[in-house]
């Protein structure tokens, strides 16, 4: 049962009365309880495709869609009523920084113990705060509960935002690289517990990041984003062990490997062309080394092999020639 | 056989904390606390640790910009203190952030320029071929001489940090966080950029980072950092296969590996204790899974293991 499904998805803003696209005709779905990775490297769109399913865009950008689906209700037709009744009771969302995404002047229990109230009658949302706070993993909970964001670590910050996402158990989590800004002794612990949080309540989860490493310890399925399109999606062994597309398998080759040490690090030439120069065809071809003439042309449909997807015209033969090298 | 350029001697530094009450007594956070090590010409040393650990202190302490409360630098067997000028012109530091370390007002020309005419390298038509060339060397063309920082992307802004570091021909490089700020196929030509720079000038780095994939990729030895300390410090093969500290094992589970097979993860409880608060014993033993008693009472002195691994740990 697909949770959510997304077809045609095309945010694009202005720009000297011009519009331009960033994120451009993409579709996917997500089963319930699973977790989907979406991974690129900034400015690709990862981020905006997130907050268009909770309909939280910057008000200059112009949504178009031929459908988002989440568990039934169209979200499209959604108005702002209706979207926040959704927002924190069905879909909550993480953010990067911590700090900056918890009131400073508001004690932390009583951050999460709102959310209760605003979308439920009881009197027991402070109970329930404390509740989600302890399956957090937080210890001395009625201590916490009464301090202010700055008297807590950035571990126990992000911990309070989960606590406060989950609380009304939602049946899709979005979490927009929760863990960036965190060490990794202090990542390990909340991706951990985020897996658990997934496994116990069935929560699904879309989970953006830039690191791959990360993304695979967390998600079931990848898409890889680059200037605002899908160009591969698959499970995440198979996508990073057998890479189709010629993004995808540079990206891996920038990554230092460790069995691969001290030879030089694989580059992809040139840069990501800025959001006004986006080329008629693929939009990967001003960098890819395969590029071909009817890549110029018009952009490459994203085709799938069993459940495999990959936009480009060439990955057969480009699987081949890498193959020989 | 190792010639030492930097020779870092028990050094300490603190800070002071904001206090309480006018009356409070003052308190301090050792930022860096008995750290000793030393870098051979022409070796990668890489320093990770978590934020806090203060790794980016030794960086500056090495680098001459804080003066340390205890302790000695010494560059080419020469203690820094007294031989400013040369230590001005042979170690140079390349920053984080690349947005807000280059001159948002001034030309890239300009930029690049700076080192020279502050230490009157030349006329100003030698100084402007001078920094054409590097131009030219760090994959831009003459025409960005012109430019300004705003209107170069991350990777580029990066790459004129680097080139600005290496106008006055250091020896030594302080890369702190060099490419953290940047993607990952970005990342990569950028360490690439500093690999054939190192080949070509014979140059040393003290490559600062907390990813620890990077730094293994970069360094040939690696000193690992936990609240002030060096807590482990060994050659790269060594620290990533024969890891002795538990914080290093524990550091070493903990990143997200992207082609490994799926290993057993140590999670740490608990989070790094709050720099200032006194602490007796090893500074792990919050966090540490295996401490026994004397863990509490003793801090443990880094110690040689085997040849050249030092681990400060009484279970070693």
């Amino acid at each position: 049962m697909a949770i959510l499904s997304v077809k045609n998805l095309s945010i694009s803003f202005p720009i000297d009365k011009q519009y331009y696209q960033a994120v451009d005709r993409i579709s996917f779905s997500l089963s319930e309880g699973k977790i989907l990775g979406i991974v690129g490297e900034s400015g690709c769109g990862k981020s905006l495709t997130a907050l268009s399913i909770i309909k939280l865009l910057p008000p200059k950008a112009l949504l178009t869609a031929d459908q988002i689906c989440f568990n039934g209700t169209d979200i499209l037709a959604a108005d702002e009523h209706g979207m926040r009744e959704l927002r924190g009771n069905d879909i909550s969302m993480i953010f990067q920084e911590p700090m900056t995404s918890l009131n400073p002047l508001i004690k932390v229990g009583k951050q999460i113990a709102e959310t209760v109230t605003l979308h439920q009658k009881t009197n027991n949302a402070a109970k329930e705060a404390l509740e989600i706070m302890k399956q957090v993993g937080l210890n001395n909970v009625e201590d916490i509960y009464n301090q202010y964001p700055h008297q807590l670590s950035g571990g126990m910050r992000q911990r309070i935002m989960i606590a406060m996402a989950m609380v009304l158990k939602p049946r899709l989590l979005i979490a927009d690289e929760p863990t960036t800004a965190l060490d990794v002794t202090i990542q390990a612990q909340i991706l951990d517990l985020m897996k658990q949080l997934n496994r116990k309540f069935g929560t699904a989860i879309i989970f953006i990041s830039h690191d791959l490493g990360v993304i695979r310890q967390m998600c079931d399925e990848v898409i890889v984003m680059y200037m605002g399109n899908i160009i591969e999606v698959a499970g995440t062994e198979e996508l990073l062990f057998n890479p189709q597309h010629p993004y995808t398998i540079g990206l891996l080759a920038a990554i230092p490997n460790p069995s691969r040490k001290k030879k030089s690090l694989f580059t992809i030439a040139g840069r990501v062309p800025g959001i006004t120069e986006r080329p008629a065809g693929c939009s990967f071809a001003t960098r890819c080394g395969f590029v071909t003439e009817p890549c110029l042309r018009s952009k490459p449909p994203l085709v799938y092999q069993q459940s495999h997807g990959v936009s480009c015209f060439n990955y057969q033969d480009i699987k081949r020639e890498i193959k020989d090298v | 056989m190792c010639e030492k350029i930097i020779e870092v001697e028990h050094i300490r530094k603190s800070f002071p904390l904001p206090k309480a009450s006018p009356f409070a007594r003052r308190k301090y956070i050792e930022a860096v606390n008995d750290v000793s090590f030393y870098i051979c010409k022409g070796e990668t040393l890489g320093l990770v640790g978590e934020s806090g650990c203060g790794k980016t202190t030794v960086g500056y302490l090495v680098g001459g910009l804080l003066p340390a409360d205890e302790g000695e630098i010494l560059f080419n067997g020469k203690n820094i203190a007294d031989c400013r000028t040369e230590v001005e012109q042979n170690i140079q530091i390349i920053f984080q952030d690349p947005y807000s370390s280059l001159n948002p007002r001034k030309s890239i020309g300009w930029i690049l320029s700076e080192p020279l005419r502050v230490h009157k390298k030349g006329s100003k038509a030698e100084i402007k071929d001078k920094v054409i060339a590097m131009l030219l060397e760090g994959g831009f063309s003459e025409s960005d001489y012109h430019r300004y920082p705003h209107q170069l992307s991350g990777g580029q802004r990066q790459r004129v940090g680097i080139l600005c570091a290496l106008m006055l021909n250091p020896q030594l490089i302080i890369a702190d966080e060099p490419v953290s700020a940047l993607d990952v196929s970005i990342q990569a030509s950028l360490l690439n950029f500093m690999d054939n720079l190192q080949q070509k000038y014979n140059l040393t780095y003290l490559f600062i980072s907390h990813d620890l994939n990077v730094v293994q990729h970069f360094s040939d030895r690696i000193a690992v950092m936990y609240l002030g300390r060096i807590v482990e410090l060994a050659d790269v093969d060594q620290i990533y296969n024969n890891p002795i500290h538990p914080y290093t094992k524990a550091l070493l589970s903990a990143v997200p590996d992207v082609f490994g097979d799926h290993k057993q993860r140590t999670v740490l409880k608990g989070d790094v204790p709050r720099a200032g608060c006194n602490h007796l014993g090893c500074s792990f033993n919050t966090r540490c899974p295996v401490q026994i008693k004397i863990c509490g009472e003793h801090t443990p002195a880094l110690q040689e293991v085997t040849d050249g691994h030092w681990v400060a740990c009484h279970l070693s």
